[in-house]
């Protein structure tokens, strides 16, 4: 393995860290996501139907019940003005005069509340959906003689799942998170450094400082040091980014609706854990050796994008597969992704997460997957070191 | 032993031959400037010669060893197609290669600041090279060529794109690097800087070796004497027998590789007819001339008899 040279190393971190644009993108991505993230659950919350609740939002409408079904004082309070001809109002939100209508069925084992609104675009106004079926639900309930049927009905009884395998408790979904954070780990790592990678790369080749450089620093160590370089700028990049994104995930999931928000409620399975760790440092030195292959080659950072799209892509591809890998891990197509070095982390990674990858099946891919990290590295390396030039790289492995 | 070998050196691509068993010498403290026209090969001499390519055939050793960045032999180089880390300082560029160059953190940086004080640049020290103009940029150029003062100094047409300024610079440090025992290794096609910087030269006709010796040699061999005769009044019919080439009005050209005598001949048979001749020299011909010679104007390749 060839030594990254220390005098370059130094140069080459050093030239970044100290660049405030380097910085700046590494604080400014955690903000914008946890702002739009806010922003989403807010507005999904503004439409959202919550069944616990006896109260019911406020807007300005109109409503037809020939049911009787709605309670008035709820519909009053909730800014609503009954109506006795149905026909009439809807002509009247055609017209304009009115906003919007709900016309509640007669018969709730088979009709539907239909709701007619004026002017407010391709979907409508959700906020009226979500009334429409709060105002409803929240009537039958107060009309309910029995209370403790509240919660039944209205879907916020709690449910509890217990899971047997093998004769013990099967923890379910909260064992798969833990594992499974490593998958985000290695997507996020992937679509982060790898353009970076090659950009790192093409940057000499465009700023023609390669052939000097490679005088005083053999080409070999040169790209030793430019993928240790590299990788140390994004995995710092990435830290700085997700510590605030992990912190306001732990600290506001739950209150946010975020998906599995209870780390108390994870269960953490040592082997998983373990060979779950193993994929992901194959998998990253993969994806490193790949693109510093590839940013060896390209003649600028445009060039190698449609590269890296087709291998994020790759990556991407066993999470199209979800029901397969979970269920029926025999299956062909999970079967050559496992295998298939630019599918294999990704797809591991998940059967590892879901408990249904053997240990032949892991050593094989984990061995092929490293493999074709060390070809890809040599190929790299020699495409970096101009030696293959004009016979091309598989003319020029023999020599 | 000399500081430079390069024995039966060739290098091919495939089926097309760059280089063609090449072999020179170049003592130690000397310089040799490679000349030929484009494509004729320099670039890749050069390249086998510092390890960037590795020869199909023979050997390029520089102090008795092929070179490579552990060689204890330093070497600046200043490619033909160069460039800057753009978005860094001249300070840390420079100081950069000094230190590749086994220099410690506060000799390369004495010694860029140094540089960079004596090409008026110390303002510049800290600022991002991009935003430097050309000519500043070329000083970058060969302040990491310079830096680190190099046993070896390989400059691959160093003055193309260069100001006046910058070429009077260039040759200032490479002068002064000369005098202190540098081996010198240029590629140019400008004739004046090899007859200013260099002791031997080695002409590359399509990859192959066309002629390599002292200047002074190319100059006998390659050019041979040339006669400027200036006039007034005509040429009798008879000065057609020395073929004569008129320069401008006035003034006749006797080239090839006459002999003295037969030129003072010709003066001898012209003040004879009654020419009226206002000067007279002879001198050997200039590396330009003998440039255009070998290769032709028309670009075509002319025999070495």
């Amino acid at each position: 393995m060839d030594i990254p040279n220390r005098t370059l190393l130094a140069f080459e971190l050093k030239r970044h860290f100290r660049r405030k644009s380097y910085w700046g993108a590494a604080a400014i991505v955690p903000l914008v996501v946890i702002v739009l993230v806010i922003l989403a659950q807010l507005g999904a919350a503004a439409t959202k139907s919550n069944g616990s609740s006896d109260t019911v939002g406020v807007m300005t409408f109109y409503y037809a019940d020939p049911g009787n079904f709605i309670d008035s004082k709820l519909a009053d309070e909730s800014g609503g003005t009954r109506v006795l001809d149905a026909a009439a109002a809807i002509e009247d939100v055609a017209a304009g005069s009115k906003q919007t209508l709900l016309v509640y069925p007669t018969d709730l084992s088979s009709g539907r509340i239909d709701i007619y609104e004026n002017n407010t675009g391709l979907v409508g106004d959700q906020r009226s959906t979500a009334l429409a079926r709060q105002l409803l639900q929240v009537s039958l309930v107060r009309g309910l003689e029995t209370p403790e049927l509240t919660k039944p009905l209205t879907g916020s009884i709690e449910v509890n799942r217990v899971g047997y395998r093998n004769g013990s408790t099967d923890p379910g979904l909260w064992s798969v998170a833990p594992p499974l954070v490593y998958l985000l780990l290695f997507f996020a790592v992937t679509i982060f450094l790898g353009q970076q990678i090659m950009s790192s790369f093409a940057e000499e080749r465009e700023q023609k400082i390669r052939e000097i450089l490679f005088l005083d620093a053999s080409p070999a160590s040169v790209y030793a040091t430019k993928i240790l370089t590299t990788a140390t700028l994004g995995l710092v990049q990435l830290l700085v980014m997700s510590l605030p994104l992990g912190i306001f995930y732990l600290a506001a999931g739950r209150d946010l609706g975020l998906p599995l928000p209870a780390i108390d409620l994870w269960v953490f399975d040592a082997s998983k854990m373990a060979v779950g760790l193993v994929i992901l440092a194959l998998g990253v030195s993969f994806m490193v050796a790949i693109h510093a292959a590839i940013g060896a080659r390209i003649r600028s950072a445009r060039e190698g994008s449609a590269f890296a799209t087709l291998f994020v892509l790759m990556m991407f591809a066993p999470g199209y597969t979800l029901g397969l890998l979970s269920e029926d891990p025999g299956s062909p197509i999970v079967q050559v992704l496992t295998f298939f070095p630019p599918t294999a982390p990704s797809t591991l990674l998940f059967r590892n997460a879901f408990g249904n990858v053997s240990t032949a099946e892991l050593i094989v891919s984990c061995v092929i997957l490293l493999a074709a990290t060390i070809l890809a590295f040599v190929i790299g390396r020699r495409v970096y070191s101009g030696k293959g030039t004009r016979r091309g790289v598989i003319g020029s492995l023999g020599k | 032993m000399n500081f430079i070998n390069v024995e039966n050196l060739s290098k091919h691509f495939g089926q097309f031959r760059a280089l063609n068993d090449i072999n020179f010498s170049v003592a130690a403290g000397r310089s040799m400037a490679i000349i030929g026209p484009n494509g004729s090969g320099k670039t890749t001499l050069v390249r086998c010669l510092l390890g960037l390519l590795a020869p199909s055939e023979g050997t390029a050793d520089i102090a008795g060893l092929p070179y490579d960045p552990r060689h204890p032999s330093r070497v600046g180089y200043l490619p033909e197609e160069r460039g800057n880390f753009q978005r860094d300082t001249p300070l840390d560029v420079i100081r950069l290669f000094g230190k590749l160059r086994g220099l410690s953190h506060s000799d390369a940086t004495s010694q860029a600041y140094d540089y960079l004080d004596e090409v008026a640049l110390t303002a510049q020290a800290r600022v991002p090279i991009q935003t430097l103009s050309n000519g500043q940029q070329q000083k970058i150029h060969l302040g990491v060529t310079f830096i680190g003062n190099p046993d070896l100094l390989v400059l691959d047409e160093p003055t193309r794109g260069f100001d006046p300024i910058n070429q009077a610079i260039f040759k200032t440090f490479l002068q002064r690097q000369l005098r202190e025992g540098t081996t010198l290794i240029l590629v140019t096609n400008q004739m004046h800087e090899v007859e200013e910087l260099t002791d031997h030269v080695l002409f590359l006709r399509n990859g192959d070796q066309y002629f390599v010796g002292e200047v002074e040699d190319a100059r006998q061999k390659l050019g041979g004497r040339r006669t400027v005769l200036t006039y007034t009044g005509e040429l009798p019919a008879k000065a057609q027998q020395w073929e004569l080439k008129a320069l401008e009005k006035g003034t006749v050209l006797m080239d090839s590789q006459h002999e003295l005598r037969s030129a003072n001949q010709m003066l001898q048979q012209l003040l004879s007819a009654g020419v009226n001749v206002t000067d007279f020299n002879t001198r050997l011909s200039s590396l330009d001339e003998i440039f255009v010679g070998v290769y032709g104007e028309t670009g075509q390749f002319g025999d070495l008899n």
